[in-house]
């Protein structure tokens, strides 16, 4: 089945996805085509790879791929496949070295791609063999305060274009500190049942769920300011990013950042524009995707939880890759202010793993939704008679937001406008008829 | 019955609880600080380095945030518990060690670890267990827990165990 084969039914009455495209192999054999190979994809945290030669193994859909660092201190994503006969060259989850050796025939290359030698090369390949154009093959690598990002595509547009105005909301974040990121406990990862779609339609903006499938965190009085007076927008942007913010709703002018030591309040107020600063005070929740497959949680500490005496925010980036319509490998990483005390990062961690970590059971009832989702994918009549759907709030009341940012905001915390955002630029790209 | 017999005793007896899931009486038998931690499994290239990362930890709970997951299981909104899983920790090999501090015994356990549930399917995961046991009162109680899994990228069905 081609998804053209596939009716989207996008129009004034209904949006429906067929549930082909969470279950179809074809349909997942065409996104790593038509949706991975056209995107900027995260690699990882550039705090993974501090010294020369370190490495990290990593994917780019399901192409393997190693994240290092060069003896001269370059960021490089290469194919880790050999350009002999594509064996896997680097075969572990992290490391150091300054060559990577294959080891079918020993041809070697440096830990910038380039390839250093072929065992008995002059004798056997002759004196005319041209070893610079048998280097690793390299993606595009550009980096976003601290994040790696790396592509395939020649032609896509550069990281800053294609993050484009998300940018500014990232930054509320990411670039709180002058010091910049760090990603102190490293990455985790882990695979799941489930189609990568889910998650990421949902970090994009499902604000619906939570009161239902996060009933127990609110009931067990986790969700701290979350459970109070609240204000929220859901904001899109071009190539398919969306996000969603979410604050204590107040007239207070003073600005408060929840979760940020006090004495760094004046630094905040410095490094992000006034704009910026107006939106991201007060936040209570702010999540969103990167398109196709990079999302993010931020939370000020939801309290509940034992996880140390100082209120730490936490960021959670995450990663998605899909293994095939029904599995999906998960990576994240905390990330944090590199110059923040070691008892704030320490506290964020906890958070993270309590709340939002592959053990924490905020996480095991989203992913269970998932897994059921799945579940059902296989009947006919299902599939014929049950499309997602994604029809709540399109008629959203006026609402002015607290800030004036840039993309298109809109004023509702419970919407799945995100979501429409995500699927219309997935289905476009993915030649649907819409 | 020697004191390495009473320890061995000790952990074969949390272990039916868990299995059991009679998690009130088990939580019961922590001390205060107990924490229950899970490393990264990290492959490195030579056989020689450590297998888990020292940084990373997939799990970090106390007794606080135990209690919390137990009590949600009897709320009605634990989506992912309702139904419940199968599941049963099969423990062999239980080894005691004295430690520096004298009221405290490290026992060593090999651990295979069966869960199942629709749809998911069964996982059967092999772990080392490392824990600390407290002897200063008048019953042993669990002090840490460390687990080791025999596995590089897990499966979130089985890091959602507790092991």
């Amino acid at each position: 089945m081609s998804p053209r084969e596939l009716t989207v039914s996008v129009d004034d009455d209904r949006f429906d996805v067929p549930r082909a495209y969470f279950a179809d192999a074809d349909v997942w054999r065409r996104e790593l085509e038509a949706v991975f190979r056209h995107a900027w994809l995260l690699i990882g945290h550039e705090s993974e790879v501090p010294a020369p030669g370190d490495y990290v193994t990593r994917r780019m859909g399901l192409d393997e791929v190693v994240l290092v660092r060069s003896e001269a201190g370059e960021l490089h994503v290469l194919l880790n496949s050999c350009t002999h006969r594509g064996t896997l060259l680097c075969k572990a989850d992290v490391g150091n070295t300054s060559h990577f050796r294959c080891g079918y025939h020993g041809w070697t290359f440096g830990n910038d791609g380039t390839l250093r030698g072929v065992p008995r090369g002059r004798e056997l390949y002759g004196k005319d063999f041209d070893k610079s154009q048998l280097g690793l093959r390299a993606a595009r690598v550009d980096s976003f305060h601290g994040l790696v990002f790396a592509t395939f595509d020649q032609e896509l547009c550069s990281l800053p274009d294609y993050l484009g105005p998300m940018a500014f909301y990232l930054e509320c974040i990411l670039g709180v500190s002058p010091a910049g990121t760090d990603a102190p406990y490293g990455s985790f990862r882990f695979t799941h049942l489930g189609n990568w779609k889910l998650e990421a339609d949902n970090l994009a903006g499902d604000g619906y769920h939570l009161r239902h499938a996060h009933r127990a965190g609110f009931e067990m009085g986790l969700m701290g300011a979350q459970a109070g007076s609240v204000e929220g927008v859901c904001v899109q942007f071009e190539h398919g990013h969306a996000l969603r913010a979410q604050r204590t709703a107040t007239d207070a002018e003073e600005q408060a950042f929840p979760g940020y030591p006090e004495d760094r309040w004046p630094e905040i107020a410095t490094q992000l524009s006034p704009e910026q600063a107006r939106m991201f005070a007060h936040s209570t929740v702010m999540h969103g995707l990167v398109f196709p497959n990079m999302a993010f949680v931020h939370t000020p500490r939801a309290g509940g939880f034992d996880d140390g005496e100082v209120d730490a925010a936490m960021m959670q980036v995450r990663l998605f890759n899909p293994l095939g319509p029904d599995e999906t490998e998960e990576l994240n990483w905390l990330v944090t202010p590199r110059d923040y005390p070691e008892d704030w990062k320490l506290s964020a961690f906890k958070t993270m793993q309590r709340q939002h970590g592959a053990t924490a059971f905020f996480e095991s009832d989203d992913l269970e939704n998932f897994r059921r989702m799945l579940q059902v994918n296989g009947g006919r009549e299902t599939n014929r008679l049950v499309p997602a759907n994604f029809d709540l709030a399109r008629d959203v009341a006026p609402f002015t937001p607290w800030f004036d940012g840039p993309g298109n905001v809109v004023g509702a915390d419970v919407s799945e406008v995100n979501q429409r955002w995500f699927y219309r630029h997935y289905l476009e790209m993915m030649g649907a008829d819409a | 019955m020697s004191n390495d017999d009473a320890v061995v005793a000790f952990i074969r007896h949390e272990t039916h609880l868990l299995n059991s899931e009679r998690y009130d009486e088990w939580l019961g038998l922590l001390t205060d600080d107990f924490e229950y931690r899970m490393p990264m499994p990290v492959l490195r290239d030579d056989p020689t380095q450590p297998r888990y990362s020292d940084v990373s930890l997939l799990a970090w709970e106390s007794v606080r945030s135990l209690t919390l997951r137990f009590e949600r299981i009897l709320t009605d909104f634990a989506w992912a518990d309702r139904p419940p899983a199968f599941h049963r920790r099969h423990l062999t090999a239980v080894r005691v060690a004295p430690t520096e501090d004298p009221q405290r015994v490290a026992v060593s356990s090999d651990e295979i670890v069966f869960r199942s549930r629709v749809p998911e399917g069964s996982t059967m995961t092999s772990a080392l267990r490392e824990d600390v046991v407290d002897l200063s009162g008048s019953a042993p109680r669990l002090a840490r827990r460390t687990v080791l899994l025999d596995q590089d990228r897990p499966d979130l069905a089985q890091i959602a165990l507790l092991y």
